[in-house]
């Protein structure tokens, strides 16, 4: 058992040595050294990706943070809004109701465009980004509105 | 009527006087307006800051990767192109 090992061993060896390419390196000094070099890069990339994790862990943490803040400003906003007079968007959102009013009556006679309305809501009911436009929207008519 | 007296005097631009029935409630919300300003500032100066530390940093790795190739290029023919 053991000599086959032997064996075996000795027929890597020889077919190694067989496989064997020698190269004449000129400058052997200066190769070793952009070696161990490009290792150097290598392992500081390493770094430089392991330190950018880190920086995108804080900042996810700080724009979950942020997020949270801008939440408690427009809950805070919709409070003071509240406390203050409101007389111009209950004067402008009646006038628009009486006009969305006028304008829908005569759309929901035509039941293809009632589905395509319907697939539309339900589509924005799922999307904050539609939610966020749309409450812009309001307050840009708003503002127009003041002139 | 009054209403539309006040929605003209405001589209006027003219100063009016508009009655604030909890005053202290909005004066409270108010001041925690400014305190979460103020603690949003921040943090929009700390992701700045963190923003800019992670394009140095990619910078950083752009230059490392680019100074690889080109000694890899180097090591390539000090092995293989031995005219």
């Amino acid at each position: 058992m053991i000599n086959k090992m032997v064996n075996m061993a000795g027929k890597k060896k020889i077919s190694r040595d067989e496989e064997a390419y020698y190269v004449s390196v000129k400058n052997p000094l200066e190769t070793r050294r952009h070696l161990l070099e490009s290792t150097k890069k290598s392992v500081m990339s390493l770094q430089n990706y392991h330190r950018l994790l880190l920086i995108r862990t804080e900042k996810l943490k700080h724009l979950e943070n942020l997020k949270q803040s801008i939440k408690e400003l427009a809950y805070l906003n919709n409070r003071l809004s509240q406390n203050l007079p409101d007389y111009n968007t209950e004067i402008i959102n009646s006038f628009k109701k009486n006009k969305h009013v006028e304008k829908k009556v005569p759309k929901s006679t035509k039941p293809s465009e009632k589905h395509a309305v319907e697939h539309e809501s339900k589509h924005e009911q799922h999307s904050e980004l539609h939610k966020l436009e749309a409450s812009l929207a309001a307050i840009e008519s708003k503002l127009r509105e003041l002139g | 009527m009054f209403e539309g007296e006040l929605k003209g005097d405001i589209m006027q631009n003219v100063p009016v006087f508009v009655k604030i029935d909890n005053y202290k409630e909005v004066l409270d919300i108010i001041d925690v307006m400014k305190k979460k300003l103020k603690e949003t500032k921040q943090e929009l100066v700390r992701i700045k800051e963190l923003k800019a530390q992670e394009d140095l940093e990619l910078q950083e790795w752009e230059k490392n990767v680019n100074e690889i190739s080109k000694r890899l290029v180097f090591i390539d023919n000090a092995f293989f192109d031995n005219d």
